[in-house]
């Protein structure tokens, strides 16, 4: 039999008085090394990681000028996000990994998505416990 | 008759995990009609899934003979109930079922996502490796608390099923026991949590001694913090009221 063995968890995060979320910080590091960590919601449901504009403002990547890409939300409707390769990085994962993300405008929150970041760590939303149990792939 | 136990619910919903105590007559009829059995065996697996009703013997031949027949034929109105049939036998290609023969089947419910496994049915003659990895793997997709013994009683054709408590540590009661990843970033925000609180509307920049940056933008933040010589720093947005009365996000 298969099994897997939880060996970290991240309790559900009421960020600063923001309803109670599985936020984790996440690291990213650019291309030419500038590196940046922010707080993102981890989404099963994303394909792919997905931060606002800003975030690659201020990692000095003109987000624009990545590949583009149509991507559509849970309500349907398409838009058009750019496609970047970064590295990222969250905890408990020992090294950065690079994974394509993508950079979107009007996003609410950014989103930690599968690639990348499930390829590298077991995840499961313990909702019970409100919290993430994580296991290094 | 045979006795059948719900051996798994799967919260609340109606599903469960019956072994039926399949007791094999020296001879079956070989095929019976399709659309016939079609229903005969959709009402079959719904009363093995819900455990709540009793199948005579005269259904389960039925309900065999009609599986194999599925099987065999790879039939697609029911694919989506058939998981999988494992069809063990020294005499394969034939649709008499005998005491040699070997089989086993996975049915799927139609409350369950398709490809999820919620009812293994185990036939008299199934190999005595009763703890093949098939059981448990089954059983773990729905439910971690409960595993069973199943014992066959080869005198009077049964098979036994017990339920005990799966020998594992249970999800739940170790959660307490799994360490919580350390955030040093998040303990920075616990530790200035007052202070930053003054900055609602405002970006952050965080390292471990404190605030190191402030900005109406990522940015700015983020610059002055490379300022005072911080390299990585972690930068978030300082929710406002209005922010805090924003709706669930989807």
């Amino acid at each position: 039999m298969t099994s897997i063995n939880f060996s970290y968890q991240i309790k559900y995060l009421s960020f600063l008085g923001l309803p109670k979320r599985p936020y984790s910080p996440i690291k990213l590091i650019a291309p030419d090394g500038t590196s940046i960590t922010v707080l993102g919601i981890i989404d099963s449901g994303a394909d792919v990681c997905v931060f606002k504009p800003e975030v690659a403002e201020t990692l000095g990547i003109d987000w624009s000028q990545g590949t583009a890409a149509d991507v559509s939300g849970i309500e349907g409707s398409k838009s058009t996000a750019y496609q970047h390769k970064l590295q990222l990085q969250m905890a408990p994962m020992p090294s950065p990994t690079s994974c394509e993300v993508l950079f979107k405008e009007n996003v609410p929150e950014n989103l930690i998505g599968r690639e990348g970041i499930f390829d590298s760590l077991y995840i499961c939303f313990h909702q019970k416990n409100e919290a993430i149990l994580l296991e290094l792939v | 008759m045979p006795k059948m136990k719900t051996i798994l619910q799967y919260k609340e919903k109606a599903l469960g995990e019956v072994c039926l105590p399949w007791l094999l007559p020296p001879e079956l009829p070989q095929s019976m009609p399709e659309e016939k059995a079609q229903d005969q065996i959709i009402k079959m697996i719904a009363a093995i899934t819900r455990g709540t009703e009793e199948v005579n013997r005269e259904q389960q031949i039925k309900a065999i003979n009609y599986l194999l027949s599925a099987c065999q034929k790879g039939m697609k109105d029911l694919s989506h109930r058939i998981r999988s049939i494992h069809w063990i036998s020294s005499q394969e290609g034939s649709t008499h079922i005998t005491p040699k023969m070997r089989w086993k089947v996975h049915l799927t419910s139609g409350a369950i996502p398709k490809g999820l496994l919620s009812t293994s049915v185990h036939i008299h003659g199934i190999p005595e490796d009763l703890h093949s990895i098939d059981w448990p793997s089954t059983h773990a997709v729905y439910d971690p608390v409960t595993i069973y013994a199943e014992t066959i009683d080869a005198y009077s054709r049964t098979i036994h099923v017990e339920e005990r408590p799966r020998e594992q540590v249970l999800l739940d009661d170790a959660i307490k026991d799994i360490k919580m990843v350390v955030h040093e970033e998040l303990d920075w925000v616990d530790k200035y949590y007052e202070e930053i609180l003054h900055y609602r509307g405002n970006w952050i920049a965080l390292s471990s001694n404190g605030i190191v940056g402030i900005g109406k933008n990522m940015r700015e933040a983020a610059e002055q913090a490379r300022l005072e010589g911080v390299v990585e720093p972690f930068l978030f947005e300082v929710p406002t009221t209005e922010d805090l009365e924003k709706v669930l996000v989807v």
